[in-house]
């Protein structure tokens, strides 16, 4: 009972959290939902049911978010799995360092396969594709190459240079920004952090030094 | 019995309150409460980042560093939540349902200064339960062999990863993977580099704060780049505003006790943390109350009951961490790494191996927590200040925190690179409807079960059965086993229902 009321909470979460329910009638909906249970439970055992699941079958799996999800999952356990006998595996009694790996590779891959069968199963929802409504690419690739510049900043040119390139670089990746608001962020936070991180803290980092290339 | 429980915790207070330690409690507090109010920070994402604060301090006093940084984390994210109806945190998307309408109502001030006194309430009664039922857990605990350990661990791990958040298929799935990520590097017993792909770096294994910073920071600004609205509009609440008037003392008084029992309930049960504990403090409240049509309106009660459950079943939640070893959630497992760290091993001998760090921590539980009371009855002007800065501003800022960060852990570049491609594997996991967070609870114990796993194989001359065979271990086991069925009918029953729910529809 205490699960029941719990998952059925948990739901109603995810659905508010992404977006759907502003004002929120959501422990409601619950409630209404289990009104409507007593009817339908026989239809799914109807022949026409299990024709038109069949068929529906191959082409939900492969639009569905959750068939990726699996598969990523399998890809992962396969590495494993494939990887860890390598490292000897070794009896029960007396494990070697592979069979950890292998074990956790395995049930992952089935876990994987569970999660793309399910993917099935579950009704169509328009919230569950893969990439968001808005996909933000410009924004992405602005917050990935500030740490990248980071760390190559900071071997080549020391904390300086890269705290800078850092942070003017993903600042401009948001939609509101311009040049000079990521220009003024950028030399506001690379003189603080150089003063908290370098002096302050006495991070072992130089703060501006040419190692060539 | 009780009177040791007292002794004992006079000595923390001692610990707690050396002018050093209580600076650092003062500091985390302080620190914790800035970051965590800022739109988009959650206390994971807040505890990770300033994780490396505490790197040069001892351990006494890092770890009551970061108990401050989450309880400001943690109170600091209500304030956001209330009053921007951002919820950074899944137990504050409850606050919201009532704290937000107040807000709209010009009650926001209020809403605030009964979610200090909630929380406080939840906090205090929480502290007290780990007072008196650590130490008794430890007794059990110190009779537990590698198998009872072994089977208990598995229902800390199941328990943390179906009853979070979102499918429990999907959530055992994160945990496996966060297992398999705790394997990667140089085995303990044999010398064998696992996983390292060649790199030498790895062979350390990956860095937690790089784990814990990819997730959390890097996947996360990736999720919310120009999507967080910014509504300043209600955010100029000062400190006279807060004060509750005499009714809505009144009213949410009760709600907070009810809270206050349902969270440290909660607690009580492995993997419930305190996502759940709100919610079903939230539920119980509106079937007890007489008029459950202002709820989600702008009830006093709202606010002030899950709060209260919150903060007390994270309170309990800190009696399994502590005595032994094994965390509820993410948040108490990445303060277990944390002091993993620091090189101490939580589990039943901390008690008696670091008496200082144990009670010190309780201790300064309450002196945090009044701490907190004290910082945000004057400071709030300034927070609700905090809450207008945009998130233009705020993402690059703490990405290069989060750079500098995980750099300071070793004084290695490689490791932010690792940061930055597990950020990538996070933000892919999260829309492919993964919820990363159990991943952090595997990794924490995956060595620890490893090496665990091997020792009862060792010792039962590799029969499977002896999980089963000792009586405590098949306690656990048999737990483990209900947990899955459990899960497994409340899922088939929902999927039929939703079935039952499409054709009525469909025929409709």
């Amino acid at each position: 009972m205490y699960v029941a009321i719990a998952m059925q909470l948990q739901h109603s979460y995810v659905n508010r959290s992404r977006g759907n329910a502003a004002t929120d009638p959501w422990i409601d909906g619950g409630a209404q939902m289990s009104d409507e249970r007593s009817g339908g439970e026989a239809n799914i055992f109807r022949p026409a049911g299990i024709c038109n699941s069949i068929l529906k079958f191959g082409h939900n799996l492969v639009r569905k978010r959750d068939f990726y999800a699996g598969g990523l999952m399998v890809l992962f356990g396969l590495v494993m799995a494939l990887k860890g006998p390598s490292y000897r595996t070794g009896t029960l009694m007396r494990m070697g360092p592979g069979f950890m790996p292998t074990a956790l590779g395995v049930i992952l891959v089935l876990l994987g396969i569970l999660i793309a069968a399910s993917a099935s199963a579950a009704p169509e929802d328009e919230s569950d594709r893969f990439l968001p409504q808005h996909p933000q690419w410009w924004g992405w690739a602005c917050i990935l190459a500030g740490p990248l510049l980071f760390v190559i900043c900071g071997i080549y040119g020391g904390l300086m240079p890269a705290t800078f390139a850092c942070v003017f670089v993903s600042a401009l990746g948001d939609r509101t920004a311009t040049w000079k608001s990521a220009l003024a962020l950028a030399v506001i936070v690379t003189v603080v952090g150089v003063g908290l991180f370098s002096y302050l803290l006495q991070v072992p980092i130089p703060i501006l030094e040419w190692r060539g290339f | 019995m009780i009177a040791t429980a007292l002794t004992d915790l006079w000595y923390g207070f001692g610990v707690a309150l050396e002018p050093h330690n209580l600076m650092w409690c003062f500091i985390g507090v302080l620190v914790g409460n800035m970051v965590g109010v800022l739109p988009g920070m959650g206390p994971l994402a807040t505890i990770s980042i300033l994780l490396p604060l505490t790197f040069g301090i001892p351990p006494v006093g890092a770890i009551l560093m970061l108990a401050g940084v989450m309880y400001g984390a943690q109170y600091g994210g209500a304030i956001c939540s209330i009053l921007l109806n951002l919820p950074c945190h899944p137990p504050h998307a409850v606050t919201c349902l009532d704290g937000f309408p107040l807000t709209k109502q010009g009650k926001g001030g209020v809403a605030l200064g009964i979610t200090v006194l909630a929380s406080f309430v939840g906090a205090s009664w929480g502290i007290t339960e780990m007072v008196f039922l650590a130490p008794v857990l430890v007794q059990v605990a110190l009779q537990f062999g590698p198998a009872e350990i072994c089977s208990l661990m598995l229902l800390g791990l199941l328990a943390g990863s179906t009853l979070a958040k979102g499918s429990p298929l999907k959530g055992v799935a994160m945990t496996v993977l966060g297992l398999m990520l705790g394997i990667i590097g140089t085995d303990v017993e044999s010398g064998t580099d696992r996983f390292t792909f060649g790199f030498s770096h790895l062979q350390d294994g990956i860095e937690l704060i790089a784990l814990a910073l990819g997730l959390f920071g890097i996947a996360e600004f990736m999720n919310s780049i120009n999507q967080i609205p910014i509504n300043a509009k209600y955010t100029r609440i000062r400190l006279r505003d807060m004060r509750p008037s005499k009714d809505d003392l009144k009213r949410s008084i009760l709600p907070m006790l009810r809270g206050t029992i349902v969270g440290s309930l909660c607690a009580l049960i492995p993997g419930t943390g305190p996502t759940i504990a709100s919610f079903v403090a939230y539920a119980t409240e509106k079937k007890v109350s007489k008029t459950p049509e202002r709820f989600g309106y702008g009830a006093i009660e709202g606010v002030a009951c899950p709060e209260a459950a919150t903060h007390s079943s994270v309170q309990g939640d800190f009696i399994p961490t502590m005595s032994l070893g094994i965390p509820g959630d993410s948040v108490m497992a990445l303060l277990l790494g944390a002091l993993m760290l620091q090189g101490i091993v939580p589990g039943p001998q901390l008690i008696s191996q670091h008496p200082d760090i144990f009670w010190g921590l309780i201790a300064s539980f309450w002196i945090g927590n009044i701490l907190l009371v004290l910082l945000n009855v004057p400071l709030i002007g300034v927070w609700v200040k905090l809450l207008a800065i945009p998130y233009r501003y705020l993402y690059p800022s703490a990405l290069f925190f989060v750079c500098i960060g995980v750099f300071a852990a070793n004084h290695e570049m490689f490791q932010v690179g690792e940061t930055l491609v597990i950020g990538i594997l996070g933000y892919v996991l999260m829309r492919l409807g993964f919820h990363p967070a159990p991943i952090l609870l595997g990794f924490v114990l995956g060595p620890r079960f490893e090496e665990n796993f091997r020792r009862a194989m060792y010792l039962s001359q590799g029969d499977l059965g002896t999980f089963v065979e000792r009586p405590i271990s098949a306690v656990f086991i048999a737990l483990c086993v209900a947990l899955i069925a459990g899960q497994m009918y409340v899922r088939l029953r929902s999927s039929t229902r939703k079935t039952s729910g499409s054709s009525l529809v469909a025929l409709g």
